[in-house]
Parts: C-alpha cells; structure tokens; sequence
C-alpha cells in the first residue's frame, strides 16, 4: 500500500509509541469537546418544558439514557478489545479492555440508580424484575466480574487471557439487552431515540437535549479511556523497567 | 429562554439524580487522572534509575 505502515486500522492500536502521541492531544481534546457539549446539554435540559405525562422527572432522562447507552457501547469496546487481545495478542488491546471495564461499570451503575429514581415515582416501585432491568443488572455484573478476575489472578497474562474469555461470554447480552423490550413483555418503555419508529420517535424539543448530552457522554468516555490507556502503558513500563532492575 | 429548576413535588428524585451523576463522573475523572499521573511518575522515576544505573556501569 504505496509506502504507507499502516497495514490495517488496528496497526495502530498495535503500536503504544504512535498511540501515546495521538492520545496526548486527543484525550484533552475528547474531555472539552466533552465539557463544552455538557454545559450545552445541561441547559438545553433545564429550559426544555416538562412533560404532560412526566412532569420535571422527564429531565431525569437526559442523564439516564445516555448512561444506559454507554453502558452496552462501552461493554461493546470491552468485547472488541477482548477479542483482539486475545486472538491477535495487539499490544494495546488488553489494556484498552481493563481501561475500558471500570468506566462501563460506572456507567452501567448510573444507568441502573438513575434508572430507579425515575421508576419510584412513575412506576411507583425502585425495581421490578422486568427483562430490561435485569439484563442491565447482569450487564453490571458481567462488568464487576471482569474487574474481580483481572483482580484475582496474580499472573497478568493467565488473568487478561480469563477476563477476556468472561467479556465475550458477556456480549451475548448485549442483544438480550437492547431487545429486551421488544422480546418481552416490559415495564421500561421501548426505543424513542432517533432511530425509533417515527411515531414512538421523542419530539424534538426533547431530542436535541437527548443528542447533546450522548454525545457529551460519549466524548467524555472517549477521553477518559485514553487516559486509562496511558496510565496502563506507564505501569507496563514501570514494571518492566523494575523487573530489568531487578535482574541486573 | 428560561431555566426551570424548580422540580416541584418531584425534586426528591430529581436532585438526588443529578447529584449522582455528578458523583461518579467526578469519581471516573478524578481516578482516571490520578492513575496517569501516578503510573507516569513512576515510569519516569524508573527510567531516570535505569539511566543512572547504566552511567555508573560505564563510569566502573
């Protein structure tokens, strides 16, 4: 390919040296394009009217949907990674999966609390065991699970190579997760975002506060797992450095 | 336009939402950000070691 390194788009997740110059400006750049989208979302979701329905709880969704979403697209990158570590061994995959599983986790559990505050009073319960909650709640856990074992196996190696088995296990759920409401009978109402059914699609007034702050969120993930990348290429490089140290 | 704060007979679920959110996005940045530092600073200190361990193996 005319004199290019690049092979194929995961060279260069395969390269920390090229990765840590790109994530030097792009994580600082993710985080204000975050913030600035935030301050933006944030107002847009103060000023938009309330619900007929809903009431001021309609505000509530703004946060919680796109927590929800990140929950499944985060995990969704936890699963790639994996996948990559594991077959093609990339130097950078592994790291980006254990950067990856504690942001999801965060995520899945603002989903999940914010979730319930906005059920108590519209549903009049915190939880009900309903498909789509408790896909979610098996989502958190397929989350925590992968930090316990990363956690719990002394030799890095043997405890990426588990982890990464576990994430994968773990993507059968997203499907069950995003279906969940059309599979099943369900409290939680279906998909009203832009790629619902016109007639079940949120109108606009609500929508653009919706955009704005996924988004935000999504920016905001995109910076911090760069930081969480970095962080691990670091200690991979203290360790490496004290262990050559350590032999000499 | 004008901003709505007031969350009426709601507020109690409201607030507590936002607050939340708040919490953890704090605790990810804040965690995040000390993690790097961290694990850079111990890079460096590492490597400025490795480096001074070589010069005094060729100073012998």
């Amino acid at each position: 390919m005319g004199g290019t390194n690049h092979k194929n788009p995961f060279d260069f997740l395969a390269n920390p040296e090229r990765f840590m110059a790109f994530s030097r400006w792009a994580a600082p750049m993710f985080g204000a394009i975050a913030g600035v989208l935030a301050v933006v979302g944030l107002i847009l979701t103060f000023t938009v009217p309330e619900d007929y329905q809903q009431g001021d709880t309609v505000r509530m969704m703004f946060i919680h949907v796109p927590a929800a979403v990140l929950a499944m697209f985060v995990y969704l990158c936890l699963g790639i990674a994996s996948f990559l570590a594991l077959v093609f061994r990339h130097a950078l995959a592994d790291a980006a999966a254990q950067a990856c599983a504690p942001l999801g986790a965060a995520f899945t559990v603002l989903a999940l609390a914010t979730g319930s505050l906005w059920g108590k009073p519209m549903w009049g319960t915190w939880w009900v065991w309903d498909a789509r909650l408790t896909s979610v709640l098996v989502l958190l856990l397929f989350y925590l699970g992968y930090l316990a074992l990363r956690g719990a196996i002394d030799d890095e190696q043997k405890a990426a190579r588990a982890a990464a088995i576990l994430a994968l296990v773990g993507v059968i759920n997203l499907p069950i997760v995003k279906f969940s409401v059309d599979w099943w009978n369900s409290l939680h109402q279906g998909s009203s975002t832009l790629l619902a059914r016109p007639e079940n699609r949120l109108p606009a007034v609500y929508a653009w506060p919706m955009l704005v702050m996924q988004l935000s969120y999504l920016s905001a993930f995109g910076s911090l797992w760069l930081v969480r990348i970095r962080a691990l290429v670091w200690r991979r490089k203290a360790r490496s450095l004290a262990l050559k140290a350590a032999e000499a | 336009m004008q901003f709505d704060f007031d969350a009426g007979k709601y507020a109690v679920y409201v607030w507590p939402a936002f607050v939340l959110t708040a919490v953890v996005f704090g605790w990810m940045i804040a965690d995040s950000l000390l993690a790097a530092r961290r694990w850079r600073a111990e890079a460096e200190r590492r490597q400025a070691q490795a480096k001074d361990a070589g010069q005094s193996e060729l100073g012998k």
